[in-house]
């Protein structure tokens, strides 16, 4: 391997570890948020089929 | 004990215009720093920064390798203080109830341990992988059992069971507690993991940077300015990351307190059914 290769593959890989659960982190509070209705635009709308206006 | 939802986290995030339930102005703001850091700490470790007179290019490696075991360590040193202020906060007699964690400092202190310990895990995880592709380059081996190596995989295996024994299911006050003890036992490996280098003949090099008063610097110029504005950008990064995971886990605590109290009431209907 080269030196090139080297720093190349360490750099690639600690931002995307880093990404990666930055990404996870945010999915679980976003999830978390919605299923206790608590969600930063309020809570989520209930769209089963038995809360819909019967036709 | 049920807690209503703090409003401050949706307060928080409906500012921020954000979409997840940990996001405020304030993280917002560091997290604008963070990315815009990032990018300096770039381009001064991959260009600005001259090559070393030895080791040539693979040098840059210590821009991400060296941060990111301090941030580890400032990590576990977080947890371990944290977990000192939950075993205080809900010792016998302290107006703890058995069972809960009754005591809001202590939940709070418990998810501070939480958080920090899962950075910690992360960026000994990053300084494992730099290493090995540095010891690569310059030793001709991805891999050594020798004393500094050895103990950073102790270190990071030990923070991983501390995880795992978060996640085991028990009462939120006892999970806190045996967790906090946990932390206190595998703190002790941090100075071990530093000073194995001084203590042993290993293949890994000393410590980069020499902070004893009066102690010869190892690294001067660029390469030591750069060394120093990549711990700053690791540690700005960290407490971005620090803050999101510390409200997941309020939300981890909600969920779970609100899906307890689901089967409660389920049970006592069950109940009232039956009569």
């Amino acid at each position: 391997m080269t030196h090139a290769a080297s720093v190349f593959s360490g750099y690639v890989l600690a931002a995307a570890a880093t990404a990666a659960y930055v990404g996870w982190v945010i999915r679980r509070g976003r999830t978390l948020g919605r299923d206790l209705g608590i969600g930063a635009r309020g809570p989520v709308p209930d769209t089963a089929d038995e809360s819909r206006p019967h036709d | 004990m049920i807690e209503t939802p703090e409003p401050d986290l949706r307060q928080q995030a409906q500012r921020a215009g954000s979409l997840s339930m940990t996001g405020s102005v304030a993280t917002r703001a560091l997290g604008v720093v963070a990315i815009a850091a990032v990018g300096v700490m770039a381009l001064l470790a991959l260009w600005i920064s001259p090559p070393d007179a030895v080791q040539g290019d693979s040098v840059r490696l210590m821009y991400v390798h060296v941060p990111s075991i301090w941030v580890a360590y400032g990590g576990f040193v977080l947890t371990a203080f944290a977990s000192a202020r939950v075993l205080w906060r809900t010792r016998s007699g302290a107006g703890g109830t058995y069972g809960v964690i009754a005591d809001r400092q202590a939940r709070r202190w418990d998810r501070v341990a939480g958080a920090a310990a899962e950075l910690g895990v992360l960026f000994t995880a990053l300084t494992l992988v730099t290493g090995s592709l540095w010891g690569k380059v310059t030793w001709g081996t991805y891999w050594q059992w020798d004393a500094r190596l050895t103990t950073t995989v102790l270190l990071f295996v030990t923070y991983l069971g501390y995880l795992a024994l978060r996640r085991l299911p028990a009462e939120s006050r006892a999970r806190a507690r045996r967790s906090a003890v946990m932390a206190l036992i595998a703190v002790v490996n941090l100075p071990i993991v530093h000073y194995s280098v001084d203590w042993w003949r290993t293949l890994h090099q000393e410590a980069s940077l020499n902070l004893e008063p009066g102690g010869d610097r190892n690294i001067t110029g660029e390469m030591y300015w750069t060394l120093l504005y990549s711990w700053a950008t690791f540690t700005v990064v960290a407490l971005w990351i620090g803050i999101h995971r510390y409200r997941v886990l309020r939300l981890e605590e909600l969920a779970e307190e609100a899906s307890l109290e689901e089967l409660l009431a389920q049970r006592r209907d069950e109940q009232a059914a039956g009569r």
